[in-house]
């Protein structure tokens, strides 16, 4: 029993609240969202969910450890896995349909990963974990599968972060309006932070590591958050709150009286 | 090469509202070039195949007149008997340039449409 443990946790459940917050605002905000954007919008609110119930079964995980139920831990991590598998089925969704905007297309691929999150899960079930190990920090599992590792490095990992990471440049490359470039790279940013953070708090090696990466987690949900509803006061710095609403008026100079 | 009237005059529009009336935002312009453009240097474009693309946005006399006044002026095309005109290697030239804005169009359109699958 130790006070990093509950830190741990407590840290965990701020995770749950940031992200099912942000995925609450986005679900409202569909209102004020153009047609063609809705199924990217629905395919981030099941990311941010799935990424929310992932750290919701972590922080009992590690009051669990804290608590030294061991089956009960165990039985914890398999459930979490399983959003674990397919938080990257929504993510590739989204990349997809951005890129293309055929739903069908985007549906097809995302299958694939599901199919890839299956596998993972499959060989995470048959093989086994060995552990927990449970230091100050966290609580650790050593995945007792190379397949199931494998897939997910390769499949689930390596793929959406290529992905996020070629959506960005496309981005990056263009020109677009600062204020708007500024939103989705960040917005990208803060997903692929996640993801990355998230790969390695799956396989962290040490309670250190673990409660490292989920830090890390915290911040990305927060930075993610604040690119969607950005405080009015950090925004008039940033572009002008002029030009976002698309107020902005030109003088236009009185010719009336000038010569010709 | 096929001449699309709609798309033409999707990108003229764009044109236009960047201030570029004349050239990539005059849709005559592009369609009595591109018509030209699509029958090449060696045979003669007649007039009433110009017209079966212009017939929709413009009346005859708009054309005729655009014809002298900006193709054969410029030198960009030449009058070959009654009613046919044969796109010179400026003329040629000048098609070029109207399809390299239509394919900056299409790569500007590609990247909105990017930008507006995102949610904002």
């Amino acid at each position: 029993m130790s006070a990093g443990l509950l830190l741990n946790a407590v840290v965990c459940f701020a995770i749950v609240l940031a992200t099912f917050g942000f995925a609450l605002s986005l679900h409202q905000s569909k209102n004020t969202q153009k047609d063609v954007s809705l199924p990217t919008l629905n395919a981030l609110i099941v990311f941010w969910t799935l990424i929310g119930v992932f750290f919701l079964l972590a922080g009992f995980r590690t009051l669990a450890a804290y608590g030294e139920f061991t089956e009960l831990e165990t039985f914890l991590f398999y459930l979490g896995s399983i959003p674990f598998a397919f938080a990257t089925v929504p993510l590739v969704y989204f990349i997809i349909y951005v890129i293309i905007g055929d739903s069908r297309v985007s549906f097809g691929v995302s299958t694939v990963f599901l199919i890839f999150g299956g596998i993972y899960l499959v060989a995470l079930f048959g093989f086994g974990v060995v552990g927990p190990s449970t230091g100050y920090w966290g609580s650790t599992y050593e995945i007792n599968s190379d397949i199931a590792i494998n897939v997910y490095l390769s499949g689930l990992f390596i793929v959406p972060t290529s992905m996020i990471l070629g959506l960005l440049l496309l981005i990056l490359l263009q020109r677009v309006p600062r204020r708007l470039q500024y939103r989705i790279t960040f917005s990208l940013v803060a997903i692929s932070m996640i993801f990355d953070f998230l790969l390695l708090d799956n396989i962290a090696p040490s309670g250190h590591t673990q409660m490292a990466s989920r830090l890390f987690i915290f911040i990305g949900v927060i930075l993610g958050f604040f690119v969607y509803f950005t405080p009015m006061s950090f925004d008039k710095k940033l572009n002008g709150i002029e030009d976002r609403l698309g107020i902005a008026q030109t003088e236009l100079e009185d010719f009336e009286n000038e010569s010709e | 090469m096929d001449v699309d009237v709609e798309f033409e005059k999707e990108v003229a529009d764009f044109y236009q509202s960047m201030g570029i009336t004349t050239g990539p935002g005059d849709l005559q312009y592009r369609l009595i070039l591109l018509v030209l453009a699509k029958n090449g240097e060696d045979e003669v474009t007649r007039f009433s195949e110009i017209r079966d693309y212009t017939d929709k946005i413009a009346d005859r006399g708009s054309i005729g007149s655009k014809l002298k006044t900006v193709f054969q002026l410029e030198g960009l095309a030449i009058k070959v008997g009654h009613g046919g005109y044969k796109i010179t290697h400026k003329g040629l030239l000048a098609a070029d340039f109207i399809m390299s804005t239509s394919a900056y169009y299409k790569k500007i359109r590609s990247v909105e449409h990017i930008i507006e699958r995102i949610p904002a």
